[in-house]
């Protein structure tokens, strides 16, 4: 068992170590073989999103990936042909459109003034709201998948060892 | 060639081979068992058992090029990130299908017994009776008295959960106790009993470990933990697969030589001595051919697989595939109808809820045409049935509204409950299978070309199972009954049978009583490729009990000198 642990432990850091570059915002930079146009900073503005939309909670929901970075992978990895449509059409709506249409730059917009332009977004039946909507999927996904939440929310158990089938509410 | 040479020489390493190699090796018979996928080792090769569900990378999901790449197995429930590496991919082993099947595979030490659904029912008389009765397939050379014995024999050896029900249509086992049911399942099954004389809402039987015994601390293995991710393999044990039970306890012997990586090419006939002399093999990694020799054959390569190997096993005697004199060989390939599902809900019980987990569900046995034919299409279906807890979650909003409302998810006191149908096809000898004439594959092979639909019967079947199912549910109180055709395609229940059917004319049958070629009596056939009809029942059970029984023959003979 200590065995184990000890290469457990050793695999966790040398993941710790590999994914520190990227949760420091260093140039490493990750390309996603579906969109490799979309840069850095645009994934980086992806997480700014997914953060308004459910924010990452690393206390009390930790989960082995950062959430835009899950999000972005099953986009990639898992999303048909008009996800990955959406996501491009969403962050370039946000870089090219969204000043002359909404008359704002959201970059310098307060963090509430951003919230309430999103919620406002996602009711809107546009490519943002597709877009939003889109990035919320993959979110609330990561988030009902982390541990804590499938223990302590969802009863998960891996070797649960018993069936009840008669357990009074 | 003596290092080539063996007593027997198995032909796949799954279910019904490994039962023949368990058999053979530990009665001192010098077993040579070849697989042509690699070789999986109980708990150093499987990959994912300890998994968690937040480690994977797509949360068991597969990526869009998985699925775009892999169309035929991207269809099976359990061709998941978790387990998709027991599967066959599409382009990997390609086959014709004339008409769409979805054939499944899984090509390994092991087969597909790594990643099966562990339910185990046995046949009944009435089910050997069928093609007698209605006259369609031929009539069985066996009845259940002549399976009863070995279908005790693999149970006690497998380890079987389940209760004694006293149903003349499933007959009872050697069982270890079940697991509780819930609520729901009680009260359907009492209502039922209620409603109607001649069905029955029971445990499913299910090959999982809720009881240690000597045989199960001899093999190595543990009890079930309820984990519910068997298709991963388990490193307790606590589900029956080849690779923890079999392999092991034939290598324990000293007999057994296992050849991973061998993919058979044609069983070897030798005109003078006038039977099968060996096994021609190409490794399938190095494309070298290479001849085994043994007294007797037991060809156990998986239903297809074994049609396959006889019909490109060609001699002079047999020029159209061994031992098909008759010209049946590959013919009568039947299956299982699994199209029909229903879904419904249930408002009762809100005080009750579960806990834990169970690898099985519910069971409803064959209530159609048992005792008599009564309705307009022929044989049965059995079902599935299971009812769990409807838990509610609301997804609406945005930051923190959004996570108070995913932190509020619960119980909301109705109950999901669920159908599906298990329904016996008929075996035609439009339905079939051929080798390709020209396409091979990478190991010169010819490819089998499978030609297999459902027919006007299956359909009026399916129909049955929604009438009588709605009624069922309706007479129990479920609400919002809905019924679903899935069109999955044949191929996708996974229990194609025939092809090499047993029966007891020569003139209409490949396979006699003890599973030996009529025209060759050192061959045997006992996977599902021996089945003169499908049943409802799932059949793994079956093809290891007539494995056994056949095997064990095969050795008596042998010690006879007749083989």
């Amino acid at each position: 068992m200590n065995r184990r642990n000890t290469i457990k432990n050793i695999g966790l850091l040398t993941g710790g170590i590999y994914l520190l570059p990227y949760s420091c915002q260093s140039s490493s930079e990750i390309v996603y073989s579906n969109f490799p146009e979309i840069k850095t900073s645009e994934q980086a503005f992806v997480g700014q999103i997914c953060n308004i939309i459910l924010a990452e909670d690393s206390i009390n929901f930790p989960t082995p990936e950062k959430r835009d970075q899950f999000v972005l992978t099953m986009i990639n990895d898992c999303g048909s042909s008009k996800e990955i449509s959406v996501l491009k059409e969403g962050i370039k709506y946000f870089k090219t459109n969204i000043s002359s249409d909404h008359k704002i730059n959201f970059h310098d917009l307060i963090d509430e003034e951003k919230n309430v332009f999103v919620e406002t977004q996602f009711r809107s039946k546009t490519v943002l709201s597709e877009f939003l909507n889109l990035l919320k999927k993959y979110c609330v996904l990561h988030f009902e998948t982390s541990e804590n939440y499938l223990i302590q929310y969802l009863n998960f158990e891996f070797m649960p060892g018993r069936y009840l089938g008669r357990v009074a509410v | 060639m003596k290092s080539n040479t063996f007593d027997t020489i198995i032909i796949g390493a799954g279910m019904s081979g490994g039962w023949a190699a368990k058999e053979f090796t530990e009665k001192g018979f010098k077993t040579l068992l070849l697989e042509r996928g690699p070789n999986v080792e109980h708990i150093n090769d499987y990959p994912t058992t300890n998994t968690q569900p937040w480690e994977f990378k797509h949360r068991g999901r597969l990526t869009s090029k998985e699925i775009e790449d892999n169309p035929i197995v991207s269809s099976c429930y359990a061709f998941r990130e978790d387990a998709k590496h027991f599967f066959v991919k599409d382009k990997e082993h390609p086959y014709g299908q004339v008409k769409p099947f979805d054939w499944i595979r899984g090509y390994q030490v092991g087969g597909k017994s790594i990643m099966w659904a562990r339910q185990v029912q046995r046949w009944s008389t009435f089910d050997f009776e069928g093609p007698l009765r209605d006259g369609y397939a031929v009539d069985w050379p066996i009845r259940y008295r002549d399976l009863e014995e070995w279908y005790t024999y693999v149970e006690r050896f497998v380890g079987v959960s389940g209760n004694k029900d006293g149903l003349d249509t499933l007959p009872d086992g050697a069982f270890l106790k079940p697991w509780e049911s819930n609520v729901v399942e009680d009260y359907f099954s009492d209502q039922v009993k209620r409603h109607y004389t001649d069905r029955h809402v029971i445990y499913g039987r299910c090959a999982h470990l809720t009881e240690s015994k000597q045989i199960f601390v001899q093999q190595g293995r543990g009890l079930c933990m309820s984990r519910k991710i068997c298709q991963r393999g388990c490193p307790l044990g606590g589900y029956f697969n080849v690779n923890s039970t079999l392999i092991p306890w034939a290598l324990k012997t000293g007999n057994l030589t296992l050849k991973p990586n061998s993919v058979v090419h044609s069983v070897i006939y030798d005109e003078a001595k006038q039977k099968a002399v060996g096994v021609r093999v190409i490794d399938s990694e190095t494309k070298v051919s290479q001849d085994y020799f043994a007294k007797v054959i037991f060809v156990t390569a998986s239903t297809l697989n074994t049609n396959l190997i006889l019909l490109n096993s060609t001699s002079n005697r047999f020029p159209n595939g061994l031992g098909n004199d008759n010209g049946l060989l590959g013919k009568y390939i039947a299956f299982h109808n699994y199209r029909g599902t229903i879904n419904a809900e249930y408002d009762g019980f809100q005080e009750f809820t579960t806990e834990g987990g169970k690898p099985t569900s519910h069971y409803i046995p064959r209530f159609r045409n048992v005792y008599k034919q009564e309705t307009d299409f022929l044989r049965g279906y059995a079902a599935g049935f299971g009812a769990r807890p409807m838990r509610e979650t609301n997804r609406n909003g945005f930051g923190d509204k959004l996570k108070s409302n995913l932190l509020e998810t619960k119980e909301n006191g109705m109950w999901s409950i669920n159908a599906h149908m298990m329904g016996e096809t008929i075996p035609k000898e439009t339905n079939q299978v051929s080798i390709d004439k020209e396409k091979k594959d990478s190991w010169g092979i010819p490819q089998i070309n499978i030609d297999v639909d459902y027919d006007a019967n299956d359909e009026k079947m399916i129909n049955d199972f929604f009438e009588q199912f709605t009624e069922m549910f309706t007479k129990a109180g479920f609400k919002n009954i809905k019924i679903n055709d899935n069109h999955r395609r044949p191929g996708n229940d996974i229990h194609e049978m025939g092809g090499v059917r047993m029966g007891k004319d020569p003139k209409t049958s490949l396979l006699n009583k003890w599973n030996q070629l009529h025209q060759c009596k050192n061959v045997f056939v006992s996977d599902g490729a021996c089945m003169t009809s499908t049943s409802t029942q799932n059949p793994s059970l079956t093809f290891m009990a007539i494995s056994a029984r056949a095997a064990n023959y095969a050795i008596n003979e042998i010690k006879k000198g007749n083989l």
